[in-house]
């Protein structure tokens, strides 16, 4: 939380591509050497600018706590984290969707229907939203085995293209929320680092 | 269920060393003689109010208080905050008093966590609550002694930023008619979601002027002519009221010479529902939580049935004690060692000692001991009271 030294929390993975794109758009700097780094954090002290390099799930945190003041992550992980913090620009990269789906014309023979998910808070709260009782189960990853392997009747997921689904026999039944990259930043780093923040959203803003 | 280990305490919940506890103490002595000086006198109320007044009317959502059931079944709290008790205090044992009245505490409140198990349920508040006066001196008041206070407590660079709940609350009926859309608009607004509010605000406000004024709220945060701004934008007489009532509090927050610690945001929105005027909330540079809020809410004490007016803030003592400088002055330690021969002489001479002496005074009795297998006092001043032959002093 030094002074005028932003520290930005980036996604490893596809959405950091998508979102070095923007950056460069906008003119915003990037570090040179990120192909070859195996580096955590990467520091351009020239621009008094610091990237931090993260796991999704971990952006929100990290953010929260002010260790860095803004950060680029994915609205599903800002619902599932539910930490406290500004989400300032919709950045409009990696559009996909949050959906239920399950194996076609399944029904469930459970009294309670079962549902994977990595979201487990997001699928919770949907379901009782829907007045439904169904009992969520914590998946870490390949979520599409659970109904097929007889774990779970549905899944709660991120669906972008829907191939995953269709090349394990599911489709997608209910859409939950449409999921896009945003800007998050951290309540205190909102206020004291005001300009430095104000900056990167309005030359982000009209590159979107 | 695996058997608890001996040392496990409820989850939430800390011990505080003495080294910590020495520099709480510090810090709330400091402030109260603060609040003291501009005429705040310190209260306490029960840690355990019933829910339906206390819990009820300090709007914090059930699931997040401790709740518990007295003998005869009624549902008690723990109290929440500090600004209800006092609220019902001040509507009851002291309606009769002369207003203003101004009272101050330091104390802790309980919230239940569900998100995460590291989070504190006990947290130590410090504040103030001005009782009886709606006047925008009252505002500039708080906001100076809240200034005064974290310079006080040396945070190093903070910041209160200054929004007003009749603002937004006038700009979103100019546009928005329905209630129940505008308390959305608010919700994204208090979830700190500008996108959300956004896409709602292009969603539901069909005049084209209505959605550029609603959107262009969002950039009046800054200085003192985020306030023009703000009044450009809208028609409506209680968000231009509310304008005037800032430009009034800062003026007087020249007198006070704090103006140069208050900024403002115009769509501030805090949590607790019960705000109705000017609101504000405080950061430092070196915590990413914030470290004080407050605000006027003059209907919180018509719960109680008094229609009287409140203003108040709390300083979060928990965040403030990891960032203030400000350190206890180290004291002195003396230790006067005896055995069972010098006993008396030297019991005499440490209870004389204590009456004379700002320092601490420690006893330790050594008998048979020999003085060279004591435990190094390298920052204590040893005095020796032994028999002959055993007296360290020589």
């Amino acid at each position: 939380m030094n002074n005028n030294n932003l520290t930005i929390a980036m996604p490893k993975g596809r959405i950091m591509e998508e979102a070095i794109e923007i950056w460069i758009k906008a003119g915003l700097p990037v570090p040179e050497d990120l192909d070859e780094t195996r580096k955590l954090i990467i520091n351009m002290k020239h621009v008094q600018t610091r990237w931090i390099l993260a796991k999704p799930m971990d952006v929100p945190t990290y953010v929260e706590y002010g260790v860095a003041d803004i950060g680029i992550v994915g609205k599903d992980v800002i619902m599932e984290s539910e930490r406290d913090v500004y989400e300032l620009l919709d950045l409009k990269i990696s559009p996909c969707r949050l959906s239920v789906a399950g194996i076609p014309g399944a029904s469930s023979k459970d009294s309670v229907p079962k549902i994977a998910s990595k979201y487990p808070k997001i699928a919770e709260k949907y379901y009782r939203e829907q007045g439904k009782q169904v009992e969520v189960i914590q998946l870490h990853g390949s979520v599409e085995l659970g109904p097929i392997i007889g774990l779970a009747d549905g899944i709660v997921d991120i669906v972008s293209t829907g191939r995953t689904l269709k090349e394990n026999g599911l489709i997608e039944l209910e859409t939950i929320a449409p999921i896009t990259t945003r800007l998050i930043a951290n309540q205190v780093s909102y206020r004291m680092k005001q300009d430095r923040i104000k900056e990167i959203i309005d030359r982000l803003s009209p590159v979107l | 269920m695996d058997k608890r280990k001996a040392f496990e305490k409820p989850i939430g919940f800390r011990d505080l060393l003495p080294a910590v506890t020495a520099k709480k103490r510090f810090i709330e002595n400091k402030l109260q003689d603060l609040f003291h000086q501009w005429g705040y006198l310190e209260m306490k109320t029960p840690t355990l109010e019933y829910d339906e007044t206390v819990g009820a009317a300090s709007k914090i959502p059930g699931a997040k208080m401790f709740k518990l059931l007295d003998r005869s079944g009624n549902p008690l709290v723990l109290r929440p905050d500090m600004t209800s008790p006092i609220a019902r205090v001040v509507s009851s044992i002291l309606k009769d008093q002369e207003m203003p009245i101004r009272l101050s505490y330091h104390s802790n409140v309980f919230r239940a966590q569900e998100n995460e198990a590291g989070r504190i349920a006990e947290f130590f508040q410090s504040g103030i609550e001005l009782i009886g006066e709606g006047t925008p001196d009252a505002d500039a008041e708080i906001l100076a002694l809240a200034v005064e206070a974290l310079k006080l407590l040396r945070v190093g660079s903070f910041r209160l930023v200054v929004g007003h709940t009749g603002y937004l609350n006038g700009i979103l009926e100019e546009w928005v008619e329905d209630q129940a859309i505008r308390d959305i608009l608010k919700t994204y607004l208090s979830d700190k979601n500008m996108v959300g509010y956004r896409d709602k605000v292009k969603e539901v406000v069909s005049s084209e002027k209505g959605v550029k004024a609603l959107l262009s709220i969002l950039e009046l945060q800054g200085d003192i002519t985020k306030l023009e701004e703000g009044l450009e934008q809208t028609e409506s007489t209680s968000a231009r009221n509310s304008i005037d009532d800032l430009k009034k509090i800062w003026r007087l927050l020249k007198l006070y010479n704090a103006q140069e610690n208050v900024t403002f945001d115009l769509t501030l929105v805090p949590h607790l529902e019960y705000y109705t005027g000017m609101v504000f909330e405080g950061t430092a540079e070196n915590t990413g939580f914030p470290i004080c809020g407050g605000g006027r809410y003059d209907t919180l004490l018509k719960t109680f049935n008094n229609p009287q007016q409140e203003i108040g803030f709390a300083l979060k003592i928990n965040r403030i004690l990891d960032i203030s400088q400000l350190t206890p002055l180290t004291e002195k330690i003396i230790k006067v060692v005896y055995d069972l021969e010098r006993q008396e002489e030297a019991l005499a001479y440490a209870i004389q000692l204590r009456k004379q002496s700002a320092a601490r005074i420690e006893t330790l009795r050594i008998d048979d001991k020999s003085p060279s297998d004591l435990p190094s006092d390298e920052d204590k001043e040893v005095i020796w009271f032994v028999r002959e032959g055993q007296n360290k002093n020589e």
